[in-house]
């Protein structure tokens, strides 16, 4: 993998998202996502259950657009797409083997996107979404979120400092039992309870990191 | 996945953990959440678990995955495990694509329950009838509904009652595509301990067949519950609603459901599985489907009103009127036949249980008195019971009904009474003046709730009595239109002489009280004779536009801009007359408060003399701001009205001080005027108007 995150220096790795009584979300904070199969030993970010490549595209997040980077025989909204491509949001990616993601960028104000599995495989580490996280992603009621909880009352907002992540809220939460107010650091297994929701983090250990892949996989 | 994902038992996130039954329906928006396990945890051996799916009525229900990688839903079973469990354990081996796979019964080293079971990847038909709020379309509706009946049958087949059937109950599962149902088996307990519950939220009652209330759940309230949703699924309301669950259960008991939405066989099979009478209803599942395929086959056209082709609801603007005008009257009914309520009472009385009935009883009684006020009229307020001695009743009514069906036997129920007995005696010290005082208090409160009711009756009594002069006024009218004006000119040359007599009597009676000797020279009578001057014309001008107006009750608007004009003449007149006399404002101020300066220097001299603007902005104000028509209205309830005559005098005193005309005198002169109108403006006493009402 060529000079991943190469607009962002800073390595968060993956976590799950775990938002109770709304979902589990992997979050990918890297720039550049591997898509492909998941296997014993896959190295890719988005480990996908299905009858597709190893590696089977790449999505690269620019400033302000996000680049589809097929490594293997893919669609996009029924085209054949064999070069890089930019993509725009509700786009639809369409593998062989009945495979097909929605890619979503719903708020205008955060390159943060969405990839979502519609025709329904698993993914490894099991999830109900993928976020592309950039430097901020929301949770909470509001239609354009990048994670619509329509019972929560308020918005929250996850971005990074550097490699850390923080949140930030304008009603008082925990984390990990501490109270807090505003914004607050997360660790990637942090326990958040506000006042009418709850979440945890899991880590995933991001085998995009070890960079021993980087040579084999531009195929 | 931007949707919030909706998985098994999604609904149920009415979060309240308190509470002995959770309801799922109506989710609270902002309760807060609290699960008792998070991500990682492993209360169960070989589970670990994500997250939190949502807290039903029997506990949280997670999403977890097995150590080999299997996604299942964990509900933990926290009460009446042995009961619960027994119901669940019936339903273990019940296979159905249209059930949410049970797949065992585990307990956990603390000693809780737990169901493991199928995780399904979805929303509920909750989540779709919300996001279609005007109703389904016609091919959802008959794949959901299928689905569910196909489910129920299953369930029914083996001898088991939902009992729990609701749109948050049932999902839409993404993997297979297919309808699943979820929560059979949990809710035998949580039906009878509904009737009690009193905090619980509206949404769980929508779906309640009127017969629950007896305690009876045969099959047949499945069916009932089928039809509430399909009526929901196509119009995207429940038949039912209200602001409490009384009220929705009174409903169910008594109200018939609105079906002119409806065509044809749909209308039909609905208002059948809706009847009150479980035996009136379909007598199974299969039953019901034959029905409903006769609908589906029927050419969609010949079903639909010619509004709405695509649907089988006719959505009338009206419809909506409609239902709200018959709710008003339903409730309006109970309302004034507070015997109807006992009926129903006793009428289950003799089917029920007899403790489940007297406990409907309560509430039933409590539902009258519930009906939300914002749905009746103010005036038909008034058979409303007192909401203190209300609440004590059903307090009263609940602990009783707690004392007789607790298990304590009855020794322990004459030692509990005697002991209770001995503490209150001994006690009487201070709780004697403290019932005393309470009643004092409870007594006061009663007075004062009395008066505004009185006060209220007073406002109806206004409304009639409105009413009843306008019929007179009509009466009155056309006898006068047969008048000449020659005798009406009569008239009101006899009402000028009138109040000009009046006016200047009590001018002088004012001047005179107020006279001390020595300031009883030439420029106070100048300054006495202009005041009674133009309390003469104000009264004249008053007199003659009430002439003018006496036949109809006209445009407020238009006559206080008529009387503006009046006060813009006697403006002028008051300036011309005191520039005759050349009056001194400030010489005979007898409460010499006001400094000269009062007035802008636009509106004055330099002395403090007002110029023709103050005059003319003081009598405008002056005229502008009463109702003057009404003091000079034929039918006015009295001659003088002392009411009238404060209010002209406080509005007098007001416009004084707002207008900064100098002269405190003012005030004398307008309460003359006032009280000379009204006694000279013609009026037709209650005689008269009695022979108006038998001339008519």
């Amino acid at each position: 993998m060529e000079s991943a995150g190469s607009g962002n220096p800073y390595k968060l790795s993956r976590f799950s998202l775990w938002i109770d009584a709304v979902g589990g979300y992997l979050v990918c904070p890297s720039s550049e996502i591997l898509v492909g199969q998941a296997t014993a030993n896959s190295n890719v970010d988005v480990a996908v259950v299905a009858d597709i490549a190893a590696k089977h595209f790449r999505l690269t997040r620019n400033p302000d657009f996000y680049v589809l980077e097929p490594l293997a025989d893919l669609f996009l909204d029924g085209q054949l797409v064999t070069v890089k491509t930019p993509l725009k949001d509700g786009q639809r990616i369409r593998l062989k083997g009945g495979v097909e993601f929605k890619f979503r960028k719903p708020h205008p104000l955060s390159m943060t996107a969405t990839l979502d599995i519609v025709s329904r495989q698993r993914t490894r580490p099991w999830s109900d979404g993928i976020l592309l996280m950039a430097d901020s992603c929301l949770v909470g009621p509001s239609p354009r979120n990048h994670v619509v909880c329509v019972q929560w009352r308020s918005d929250l907002v996850f971005f990074r400092r550097e490699d850390q992540l923080c949140m930030r809220s304008s009603k008082p939460y925990t984390v990990d039992g501490q109270p807090q107010n505003g914004v607050s650091n997360l660790g990637l297994n942090s326990r958040v309870v506000g006042e009418d929701y709850s979440f945890s983090l899991e880590s995933v250990p991001n085998f995009i990191e070890t960079g021993q892949d980087s040579g084999s996989q531009a195929n | 996945m931007n949707e919030s994902l909706a998985t098994l038992d999604r609904g149920e996130l009415d979060l309240r953990k308190t509470i002995p039954y959770v309801p799922d329906d109506t989710v609270t928006r902002g309760e807060a959440m609290r699960f008792s396990y998070a991500c990682g945890d492993r209360p169960l051996d070989g589970y670990v678990i994500k997250r939190g799916i949502g807290l039903g009525g029997f506990g949280e229900v997670y999403f977890a995955l097995s150590d080999a990688g299997k996604e299942v839903a964990l509900k933990r079973i926290q009460r009446h495990i042995d009961i619960e469990l027994r119901g669940v354990s019936q339903c273990l081996n019940l296979k159905h694509v249209n059930l949410i796979s049970l797949w065992d019964i585990r307990e956990d080293s603390q000693g809780n329950g737990w169901v493991v079971m199928e995780y399904v990847p979805g929303g509920s038909l909750r989540d779709v009838i919300e996001a279609s709020r005007s109703g389904m379309e016609f091919e959802k509706v008959q794949d959901w509904f299928r689905g569910i009946a196909s489910g129920v049958r299953h369930l029914h087949n083996h001898g088991i009652v939902h009992r729990d059937l609701k749109p948050g109950n049932i999902f839409w599962d993404e993997d297979e595509r297919v309808v699943k149902i979820g929560d059979y088996g949990l809710s035998k307990l949580m039906s009878a301990g509904r009737l009690s519950g009193q905090t619980e939220s509206v949404g769980t009652f929508h779906y309640m067949a009127p017969e629950i209330g007896r305690g009876i759940y045969g099959k047949e309230i499945d069916l009932y519950a089928l039809g509430i949703i399909l009526y929901e699924m196509l119009t995207g309301q429940v038949p039912f609603d209200g602001e409490s669950s009384q009220e929705i259960m009174m409903k169910h008991l008594t109200a018939e459901p609105e079906l002119s939405c409806l065509q044809g066989g749909v209308r039909t099979l609905i208002e059948k599985s809706l009847s009150k009478d479980p035996d009136r209803r379909y007598e199974n599942i299969d039953a019901m489907l034959v029905d409903f395929d006769k609908c589906c086959e029927t050419p969609n056209r010949s079903l639909l009103s010619e509004k709405s082709p695509e649907s089988w609801v006719n959505h009338d603007s009206t419809t909506s009127q409609d239902s709200s005008q018959s709710q008003a009257d339903f409730y309006d009914g109970n309302r004034q036949e507070s015997s109807d309520v006992l009926y129903i009472a006793d009428d289950q009385g003799e089917l029920g249980v007899t403790g489940q009935s007297e406990m409907v009883f309560g509430d039933l009684r409590e539902v009258v008195d519930a009906v939300p006020v914002e749905v009746r009229e103010p005036a038909k307020r008034r058979n409303a019971g007192e909401p203190v001695a209300r609440t004590v009743q059903n307090l009263y009514f609940k602990a009783a009904h707690h004392w007789n069906q607790s298990k304590i036997g009855t020794p322990a129920k004459v030692i509990i009474l005697v002991v209770a007995g001995i503490i209150l005696l001994n006690n009487s010290g201070w709780l004697v003046p403290l019932a005393g005082t309470v009643s004092v208090f409870y007594g006061l409160y009663l007075m004062a709730r009395l008066a505004v009711r009185v006060a209220r009756g007073t406002a109806q009594s206004a409304i009639d009595r409105k009413r009843q002069l306008a019929r007179l006024r009509a009466v009155w009218t056309a006898q006068l239109s047969r008048q000449r004006w020659v005798p009406k000119l009569g008239e009101l040359f006899g009402s000028f002489v009138k109040s000009g007599l009046l006016v200047l009597c009590l001018m002088l009676v004012a001047a005179l009280a107020s006279s001390d000797g020595d300031n009883q020279t030439a420029p106070y009578w100048a300054l006495m004779t202009w005041l009674s001057t133009i309390a003469v014309t104000t009264s004249w001008c008053v007199l003659l536009a009430g002439k003018i107006w006496e036949k109809h009750e006209g445009d407020p608007i238009r006559r206080r801009f008529a009387m503006m004009v009046a006060g813009v003449f006697v403006g002028g007149v008051s300036f011309a007359i005191s520039q005759y006399f050349l009056l001194d404002m400030q010489a005979h101020n007898p409460l010499n408060h006001r400094p000269v300066t009062a007035l802008p220097s636009t509106l004055s001299s330099s002395a403090g003399q007002p110029f023709l603007a103050a005059h003319v902005i003081f009598f405008v104000l002056f005229f502008s701001a009463f109702q003057w028509w009404k003091q000079v209205d034929p039918f006015r309830k009295t001659r003088l009205s002392f009411r009238n005559v404060g209010l002209v005098l406080l509005g007098g005193t007001i416009i004084n001080e707002v207008a900064g005309f100098p002269f405190p005198w003012m005030i004398a002169m307008v309460g003359a005027a006032s009280i000379g109108i009204q006694l000279s403006a013609p009026w037709i006493g209650q005689a008269e108007r009695n022979r108006l009402v038998a001339t008519k």
